[in-house]
């Protein structure tokens, strides 16, 4: 296998933040002097990705995910460490390199609001010196994909937010970048959005090819476009690995669900392992029990013998219980 | 007393606000100077080769326009630029929702403003002083007394088209427009160019039926001592039917504005 | 090279075909724009005939000199106005949201991204009113002018209204420094009253200022002296020299600003 296309090692980034003091005093005084703190935004973290992979970067708000993403845009000068895109070092921003690659960040938008998007794509197509052909080609492929055809010619400005994001998805994809960034790609989109979008990003992927980075703080993002997961907290990589690794390893129990037949007991079903829930629901008792992941089997079957049951389920904790708990233990 | 309590917050918040955006209010205030400065210096140039230009001395024409440059930094400053913007996004809700009167907030915020602004005009007045020695004959007791009820009538009048613009934004978020023909008008027959009575007769006649020259031409004549009691009493007579039409008008349309905004539940 | 010129001249004009496309949008806009602009270039040409009819002349600048003076201005300002100002009113706020980011990653110059992506088309009728007043006042001055003098004039004009651009472009960098400024694009038009008086105007210290310093006091002055059949060869070579030289320190302090920009983040 080639090099490969995202080299990251020791890469750090710091910011100095100011400190004002409270209340009118404080504001005068911040006239003539001005307290800083540094913020350790991104702390010596290295990766390695190949070409063709979807990583997840996964990391609460202020983790250090999207100063990463800019760091490997080019926008941001890294404080310390070596980065490589593309064999390119981002920050020289040499147009060969512009031109292979792409970010696209949630909320901001490139389309001209009064104009319909095909104009943008037709200034995209000038910017990034795309063939005629070429351009055709890529832009019926992605218009088919995404279904847009019929609002190409409608102004950005009279879109719903689900055309738009469409349109900008394109635009940003017009010039087959080898290497995507996405930063938080489905924040304020609704449910129906997201999975589009999804689903979108991985045939992308399996058409072109392309590399993929995307930062989300939804768990649904991650687990369903990424194979890799780099988990950030406080600028620190603190896992890096296949996502059905952390599951294996970080999720400690899993979760039952019953349904009961008849009224029972508490004390009754504690046995059997730690009660989440025990609720009444009418003429129906439900409940919810914790138990090891091992074991789970053979509890579920244990309760179905000694309890009433009516109906059980037996589920992984949702991802975002199981990344909290790599927050919780794994802080090297 | 707890009543009055929270406008004397909101000036210090203002207050600030206003030293973090400091830099901001500094450029302002560069901008007004270097207008004042450009006024200046060109008047300056036309008298050089006459002693009076439209029935005012040199010295006469220096002191009026420092003096409504000064006036005007306080009369005219506002932050209720973006009033029309806040209605119809709805930032106004906040206030409503709050048991502090509406209009009592925007008028602490103002003179929060205009106290800030002051300060530099101040600082600026003395370094224009310097270069063009205007002569500043202090008015008697009673014309000052005068002078400062126009200047209460100017800021009245000034607050009440700003919360006109304002009401705007009870249907559209833009007001650019008016507003850019309104300053323009204003800097055209009351501004720091020229004072108004330079204009042809006619002309003058007509915009002193108009609300523009009771922003600060007319405070500064009364200061300057330049008008007939006649004239006094009618310019007076004028603003202060100003003030009153627009009061009513201004309580119209507010009231329809804010009764549909609420039933819109914004 | 050749065809990196190629494209970036392409694109120039892409951006003004988009923009129109983006202007016939708004008419009403437009429409109202353009009569509020014209309406400005009157007061303007009516304030100044006013003085130069009582006072006999500006600066030495007689009547129709005067008018030829204003009119140079009335083009120039509309190029100001057209293209100037909106780039660095976005450019501004593109620093100050963020925004500059999506900009940072294409494969284009920054700055020429910056500096031509927007305008405006409703100063069209100030244009056209300028070239009309131009026109008249060289035909009642009866001036003769030679092929060489409208060459010149032609060439002191875009030189003029390159040095406003790269002088405007770097104070508008300096929005990377301050954390929200928005009056900071509206410096140099403020100083567009500059631009409406004679050269001779400044004495004493504000000659050497605008003269020299910062020789924003010829802007208009020397294009219309060369329409005038003068020869200003020292002040036409100073004022490309000092061009030049803002043309080299806005590109070096954009650069150097842009570097900030990624160090300390955005």
């Amino acid at each position: 296998m080639s090099e490969p296309i995202i080299q990251v090692k020791n890469l750090s980034k710091y910011f100095k933040v100011y400190q004002k003091k409270p209340g009118l005093l404080g504001s005068v005084e911040s006239l003539w002097h001005r307290e800083y703190q540094e913020v350790k935004a991104v702390d010596d973290i290295s990766f390695d990705i190949n070409q063709g992979e979807v990583v997840g970067f996964i990391g609460q708000n202020g983790a250090g995910k999207t100063t990463t993403l800019k760091m490997l845009s080019g926008l941001l000068y890294p404080t310390s460490g070596e980065l490589s895109v593309l064999g390119f070092n981002p920050w020289d921003r040499k147009k060969e390199f512009q031109k292979q690659f792409s970010l696209v960040m949630g909320q901001k938008n490139q389309l001209w609001w009064d104009l319909p998007a095909m104009e943008t794509f037709l200034l995209n197509q000038a910017i990034y010196e795309i063939p005629k052909n070429q351009f055709k080609k890529t832009l019926d492929k992605l218009v088919d994909l995404l279904d847009v055809k019929d609002v190409l010619h409608v102004q950005v400005r009279k879109l719903s937010l689900g055309q738009r994001m469409k349109c900008e998805l394109i635009a940003a994809l017009l010039h087959n970048p080898k290497v995507l960034f996405l930063d938080e790609p489905t924040i304020g989109l609704d449910v129906v959005m997201q999975k589009i979008l999804r689903d979108f990003i991985k045939e992308y992927n399996k058409e072109f090819g392309a590399t993929i980075i995307l930062t989300s703080h939804y768990m649904g993002d991650v687990k369903e476009l990424c194979e890799r997961a780099i988990i950030i907290d406080h600028g620190h990589k603190i896992f890096d690995g296949k996502l059905q690794e952390i599951i294996d390893k970080y999720a400690r129990n899993k979760i039952l669900s019953f349904v009961f037949s008849k009224t029972i007991k508490k004390e009754d079903l504690e046995k059997f392992g730690t009660v989440k829930e025990f609720n009444q629901d009418g003429s129906l008792q439900t409940a919810t029990i914790l138990t090891p992941r091992l074991k789970a089997a053979k509890v579920a079957a244990a309760v179905l013998e000694n309890l009433p049951v009516q109906d059980v389920n037996i589920e992984e904790p949702p991802i975002e219980a199981i990344i909290r708990e790599v927050f919780k233990t794994g802080n090297r | 007393m707890s009543y009055f309590r929270k406008y004397l917050i909101v000036l210090k918040l203002s207050w600030q606000n206003g030293l973090v955006y400091r830099t901001s209010l500094l450029m302002w205030r560069l901008r007004q100077f270097l207008s004042t400065l450009m006024s200046l210096t060109v008047w300056q140039v036309m008298f050089s080769g006459n002693q009076t230009l439209f029935n005012y001395q040199q010295q006469e024409m220096i002191s009026y326009i420092f003096l409504v440059s000064f006036l005007q930094s306080m009369i005219l400053a506002t932050i209720m630029h973006g009033l029309a913007a806040d209605i119809y996004s709805g930032k106004i809700s906040d206030i409503l929702l709050k048991p502090i009167n509406l209009f009592g907030y925007l008028a602490t915020l103002d003179l929060a403003d205009k106290f800030k602004n002051i300060i530099f005009t101040i600082i600026e007045a003395i370094i224009l002083a310097f270069i063009f020695h205007p002569v500043i004959i202090l008015p008697s007791l009673i014309n000052f007394g005068v002078f400062i009820f126009t200047i209460l009538i100017g800021v009245i009048l000034y607050f009440l088209i700003q919360l006109l613009f304002g009401s705007i934004g009870f249907w559209s978020p833009e007001t650019w427009a008016p507003r850019f023909l309104f300053m323009m008008f204003l800097e055209f027959t009351a501004g720091k160019l020229f004072p108004l009575d330079i204009l042809p007769k006619m002309v003058q006649n007509i915009v002193l039926l108009t609300p523009f020259p009771y922003f600060s031409y007319f405070q500064i004549q009364v200061f300057l001592n330049r008008l007939t009691t006649q004239q006094l009493i009618t310019y007076l007579a004028t603003s202060i039917f100003w003030t009153i039409l627009l009061t009513i008008v201004v309580g119209k349309i507010w009231k329809r504005g804010i009764k549909g905004y609420q039933a819109a539940g914004i | 090279m050749k065809t990196k010129i190629k494209k970036y001249w392409q694109l120039f004009w892409y951006f003004r075909k988009l923009q129109l496309m983006r202007q016939l949008e708004y008419r009403t806009d437009f429409i109202f724009w353009g009569f509020v602009s014209l309406m400005w270039s009157g007061f303007t040409f009516f304030f100044f005939s006013l003085i130069v009819r009582v006072s006999g002349n500006i600066g030495g600048w007689n009547e129709y000199q005067i008018y030829l003076l204003i009119s140079v201005f009335t083009i120039l300002d509309a190029f100001t106005w057209s293209f100037f100002y909106h780039n660095m009113r976005y450019y501004t706020n593109y620093v100050f949201s963020g925004d500059l980011s999506q900009f940072l990653t294409k494969p284009i110059d920054t700055q020429f991204l910056m500096m031509t992506q927007n305008n405006t088309y409703n100063n069209i009728f100030r244009l056209i009113m300028g070239i009309v007043m131009l026109l008249w006042s060289i035909n009642k001055l009866q001036l003769e002018i030679s092929l060489l003098s409208f060459v010149w004039f032609f060439y002191t004009f875009i030189v003029a209204m390159l040095f406003v651009y790269f002088l405007w472009f770097c104070i508008s960098t300096l929005s990377f420094y301050v954390e929200k400024l928005d009056n900071i694009n509206d410096i140099i038009p403020s100083l567009r009253q500059m631009w409406q008086v004679p050269e001779e105007v400044y004495t004493g210290f504000f000659s050497v200022l605008f003269r020299f310093i910062i020789p924003l006091g010829l802007i208009t002055s020397i294009p219309t002296k060369i329409l005038l059949g003068q020869q200003p060869w020292v002040s036409t070579i100073y004022l490309s020299v000092f061009t030049v030289l803002m043309m080299i320190i806005s590109r070096i302090f954009f650069k150097f600003s842009l570097r900030k920009y990624g160090s300390v983040g955005n």
